[in-house]
């Protein structure tokens, strides 16, 4: 939601706003200038904050800058930490030249931190903090190998932390303490307060989080796959805004014929403007050669194909996209509950982790299996979709859409977690809910899913000899992470079978081999 | 998890601060106290020839 160059020396000076910064000595703060984002300066007596928000429906837009005492500074500090939606807050004591940068709850468009002795450097484009060559942390490139879930302050690269949700660093001259927040409360089954309908609920909250932020429908834009999460922010949508514009990626093969469909019908149904783009006329990028620093360090597998879609949408006068992120998390089984069934049979995923493992040295093995100590603690928001929102958002505020994803919502999702089980069983309470507003033929339940796992393989198996050649050399060989002979086994297996589980390992190292030449 | 089973959904909507999010008041004002190691430059009581700590080796 911002970036920013500040000298800790400058803390000292007052700060004011210039040409759309805040500016102190030689420092400035620069909030990301989008229509559904507001910034404030609240100074008193030796200190001040700024904070950067997400504009909220129901409050009034703020006074660019407040000078008040220091009772009224507490207070207005107290009701920002509690400000509904997404912030970011950098507070500074001048005596001392003092700062804390404190994150909000969403992780919409996170933050990335770089302190050096008495200079520090922020900013929502971790390339901006990638100016000088980087040692790459092994323990979490280890990880990120084997495919573990990392959600943590530590990233890539050794010395520039993500600011994780609710999160907190201390900087001062010298020094500098990265708090991680007490853990979201735990949540578990419970029944519904007595009359109340669990569908009824689910409907005021997802309309809630689709009518947070001011918003028309002449600047939306949502992502519609043709699946019941999209499809359910689409009914959301089109209840409180009327007709939106809609858009979606098209996918080849078995799954092309019933999306379209699928896709027409909830178009047809609410009334949307729909578009699309077709997934085989922007494939992802293979070629490892010419690295582009501009580009984010956990990328959207099918970025090419996203910004055809965001372009669309920027074209239209469009700023705000919504999505359906988070929907996958929404519906938890709980341990007692999957323990009931029948024992699990091999899953996917393990397939895919046994295939990712298989490149790992023995060094890096070792690291991927030991616990870690250092994740951000249980979230209000789950994790895994913070990740997914931080993998795509700083590429959507390169395009200038502000993303929006009503499934992430806090409320939505601690209502969701704690449903009784037959809600959350298959999905049922959001299937219900669809039902009700597209009618029960539009997600029957074996239903084609549309995916977008026929992709990669063909692309890798067209470009195997090239990738293998481009391989020849190979960074996480170097730094003795992965066996460079299983990584070329590992290419032929995909080449040759076009196996979905080998694809999905695969690409997974091929996308940090990426990563780690941009910034190595 | 019996004891769990209470209804909890009515009071998503009313708590003031319903994710948690540390209310402590601003930075202080006032310069912190700052303390120097002591003796780090200088040859203590011990002899610490090759390492700053007091012990040797």
């Amino acid at each position: 939601m911002l970036k920013a160059d500040i000298a800790l020396p400058d803390l000292s000076h007052q700060p004011l706003w210039r040409n759309e910064s805040i500016v102190f000595g030689n420092s400035r703060i620069t909030p990301y200038a989008h229509p559904s984002l507001e910034a404030l300066l609240v100074q008193t007596q030796g200190q001040w904050f700024a904070m950067v928000r997400e504009r909220a429906v129901g409050h009034e837009s703020p006074v660019a800058t407040q000078s008040v005492d220091g009772e009224t500074f507490q207070e207005l500090y107290r009701q920002c930490l509690l400000w509904p939606l997404d912030y970011l807050m950098i507070e500074a004591a001048q005596a001392g030249t003092r700062m804390k940068i404190r994150a909000g709850v969403f992780g919409s468009l996170p933050l990335y931190c770089r302190a050096t002795q008495d200079k520090v450097r922020l900013s929502w484009d971790v390339t901006d903090l990638a100016t000088e060559p980087l040692a790459i942390d092994a323990e979490i490139a280890s990880h990120r190998l084997a495919m573990n879930t990392v959600y943590s302050a530590r990233q890539l690269c050794v010395g520039i932390q993500l600011l994780t949700e609710r999160a907190s660093l201390d900087i001062e001259p010298g020094r500098a303490n990265y708090r991680y927040p007490a853990a979201a409360r735990e949540t578990f089954p419970a029944p519904l307060p007595a009359g109340r309908d669990a569908l009824a609920m689910f409907e005021e909250l997802l309309q809630r989080a689709v009518s947070a932020r001011p918003a028309a429908a002449e600047r939306i834009s949502l992502e519609l796959s043709g699946g019941m999460d999209s499809g359910s922010v689409a009914c959301a949508l089109a209840e409180r805004y009327g007709p939106v514009a809609s858009k979606g990626i098209l996918l080849d093969g078995d799954v092309r014929h019933p999306q379209i469909e699928r896709r027409q019908l909830i178009a047809r149904r609410l009334g949307l403007f729909d578009d699309t783009v077709e997934m085989a006329a922007y494939p992802p990028d293979l070629d490892l050669r010419h690295v582009d620093p501009t580009r984010n360090l956990t990328r959207e597998y099918y970025l090419e194909a996203c910004s055809a879609l965001w372009r669309k949408a920027l074209a239209q006068g469009h700023d705000m996209l919504f999505t359906g992120i988070g929907g996958d998390e929404l519906f938890p089984r709980y341990l007692d509950e999957v323990q009931a069934q029948q024992p699990a049979r091999p899953e996917r995923a393990n397939e895919v982790k046994l295939y990712a493992e298989q490149l790992l040295t023995p060094q890096a093995r070792s690291a991927a299996h030991s616990l870690r100590g250092f994740d951000a603690p249980v979230s209000p928001v789950p994790s895994t979709t913070l990740l997914a929102i931080a993998c795509r958002a700083p590429d959507l505020a390169r395009h200038g859409l502000w993303p929006v994803n009503p499934l992430s919502d806090p409320h939505l999702v601690d209502f969701c977690h704690r449903l009784p089980r037959e809600y959350r069983q298959g999905r049922e309470l959001i299937r219900l809910y669809l039902q009700k507003h597209l009618g029960s033929d539009a997600f029957p339940r074996d239903y084609t899913k549309e995916t977008f796992a026929g992709v990669l393989p063909a692309l890798i198996s067209r470009h195997a000899p090239a990738l293998a050649e481009q391989l020849s050399d190979c960074v996480l060989a170097d730094l003795g992470l992965v066996d460079h002979r299983a990584v070329l086994t590992l290419l032929d297996a995909v080449a040759t079978t076009q196996a979905s589980a080998a694809t999905t390992a695969f690409v997974s190292f091929l996308w940090l081999e990426r990563s780690v030449r941009q910034v190595h | 998890m019996n004891q769990f089973n209470v209804a909890m959904h009515a009071e998503i909507q009313n708590e003031i601060n319903p994710f948690g999010v540390q209310l402590e008041g601003p930075l202080q004002g006032q310069a912190m106290v700052g303390k120097l190691a002591p003796k780090i430059d200088a040859d203590g009581d011990i002899g610490r020839a090759g390492t700053i700590h007091g012990g040797g080796g």
